[in-house]
């Protein structure tokens, strides 16, 4: 894909106004303040600029946008992620805006209370799974692993959460019919 | 902390003005693009990491560096995948106790896991890369938040070790690094007592020794090319094809590298011929994929996962005449 002329900006216009909400969600349900969201969420779509010949076409494009913001988020955890003045306005108006609403969340506090007790790297998969929506195969491009190495690994952690809740958790937080629920089959 | 709020709450924030304007300010960004160096695996390694997911770790760690001082030179960025074994003796924990078998063992991502069982509990060891360690130490810290638990000093693989609880039956130790590794330990379905005695009777050891200690159903080194000849077996493969070598002892993923390899290779086929039209050749490869319906080493694997349901579901694509889409990435493809 060629990145300069129209065609190149004309598909970053597209995947930015496909994608933006899911990424800004992405970043919101994992940073503990609105301006770190912003700035998760600004540099993830600076990559895909920079790297738009990288940026998969069609259904695989959103997983692979969670997958930079993953590393965008890490590095920010670490202290890595320099502020930019990129993004100023969407970092003061998000401040303002995010509301303290508990009726329009993800998972009750009881399921997110429970995930957190899980080992790292259970809790990553099932955010993704169940804040997400993504199924098995989404969370491994998410993950840069093979589809079957996550696939086990989901399986397992959900079980490890049905124990801790004594059953199900609710179905995802991903608007209903935009991502279908993985089908609850037991895998390696 | 921000409320986790659904997408369709975050679609709804009135945010019009300042997403536009990031936009605008992202595509007036110079764009200094070339293409990404991504490092050779080694070949222990089963799995290439996605050419994507290298591209998105190369860009993160190079764009800060140009934007900022206008070079526009690509490092070569090490991924987690291209670190080299750890030095022997340190390749993995093995747990000698009676009653308790290895149940599960994967090593992918950088990470090697091990899972015993004795009926009624699993104990769970990890290895990860070191430089993760600080960051699982401060997240098993907030295992109980608010509160800060510090961890408990215990003694895990000769060194000290710092235990938490994640319940009264559910408990977990993180080591010292060693080599390349620091080792996480779990043990869910026990008390303490039990769970600390258990960590006493677990050592460090070589990957001979630790393959010499796995039940009868993994495949060891010395077993491993006369099994991978048996799941050939009524295998029908390309021209010169070979399995690509390969450390994997657990017999479902051999399983998943022995068939995927060979589905991959005739799904590279498949999209070569039908790119340049090349009817006989796509005919003979979506032949050959028909047949993986009849493939044992699948239906061995089918009672246990469903990476079989995947390479079926793959061939009846190209049954129909498409490519597949992504199906390298859902095969792990070599």
């Amino acid at each position: 894909m060629e990145i300069s002329g129209p065609s190149g900006e004309e598909s970053f216009r597209r995947i930015y106004a496909e994608h933006f909400d899911a990424v800004l969600g992405y970043a919101l349900r994992r940073t503990a303040r609105p301006d770190d969201a912003a700035d998760v969420v600004s540099e993830t779509f600076l990559v895909a600029w920079r790297r738009l010949q990288h940026v998969p076409k069609g259904e695989a494009c959103l997983p692979w946008l969670y997958g930079v913001a993953r590393r965008v988020l890490a590095n920010q955890r670490r202290g890595e992620l320099r502020r930019r003045r990129l993004g100023e306005r969407l970092r003061r108006e998000l401040s303002l805006v995010v509301p303290d609403v508990s009726d329009r969340i993800v998972q009750d506090h009881v399921v997110n209370e429970a995930m957190s007790r899980l080992s790292g790297r259970d809790e990553e998969v099932l955010q993704l799974h169940l804040w997400e929506g993504l199924e098995a195969r989404e969370i491994a491009d998410v993950l840069g692993l093979p589809a079957t190495v996550v696939r086990p690994r989901l399986s397992r952690a959900r079980a490890r959460l049905r124990d801790r809740l004594g059953n199900d958790p609710a179905p995802p937080g991903h608007i209903p019919g935009k991502h279908p629920m993985p089908e609850q089959k037991e895998e390696r | 902390m921000n409320p986790k709020l659904h997408d369709d709450a975050v679609a709804d924030l009135p945010l019009a003005a300042a997403r536009a304007e990031l936009l605008e300010e992202i595509m007036s960004t110079p764009v200094h693009d070339r293409p990404a160096t991504v490092t050779q695996p080694p070949r222990h390694r089963r799995w290439l990491v996605p050419l994507a997911a290298a591209a998105a770790v190369a860009a993160l760690l190079v764009v800060p560096t140009y934007l900022l001082s206008g070079e526009d030179d690509v490092r070569e960025v090490p991924t987690p995948a291209s670190a080299p074994p750890a030095a022997t003796a340190h390749d993995w924990v093995v747990l000698q106790a009676e009653g308790w078998t290895a149940t599960y063992v994967s090593d992918a991502g950088g990470e090697r896991e091990v899972q015993y069982d004795n009926g009624d509990a699993t104990l769970q060891v990890n290895l990860r890369e070191a430089e993760a360690r600080d960051t699982y130490i401060e997240d098993r810290r907030g295992i109980d938040h608010p509160k800060v638990d510090p961890g408990a000093p215990v003694r895990l693989l000769g060194r000290e070790g710092l235990m938490w609880h994640y319940s009264r039956t559910d408990h977990t130790t993180i080591g010292e690094v060693e080599g390349e590794h620091y080792p996480e330990v779990r043990g869910s379905g026990m008390d303490e007592a039990t769970y600390v005695g258990l960590l006493g009777q677990l050592s460090w050891t070589d990957d001979a020794a630790f393959e010499a200690s796995l039940p009868a159903d993994f495949v060891t080194g010395g077993e491993r090319e006369s099994t991978i000849s048996s799941m050939l077996g009524g295998v029908a493969m390309p021209r010169g094809f070979e399995v690509p070598p390969t450390d994997e002892k657990d017999p479902y993923q051999l399983g998943a590298h022995v068939a995927g390899s060979v589905a991959c290779a005739w799904l590279d086929i498949f999209a070569e011929a039908k790119a340049s039209g090349d009817e006989e050749a796509m005919q003979r490869a979506a032949a050959a994929l028909g047949d993986s319906r009849g493939w044992d080493v699948l239906h061995e694997m089918n009672t246990e996962g469903d990476y079989p349901e995947v390479v079926w579901e793959y061939a009846d694509e190209v049954g129909a005449g498409r490519v597949p889409q992504g199906y390298r990435q859902g095969l792990g493809c070599p």
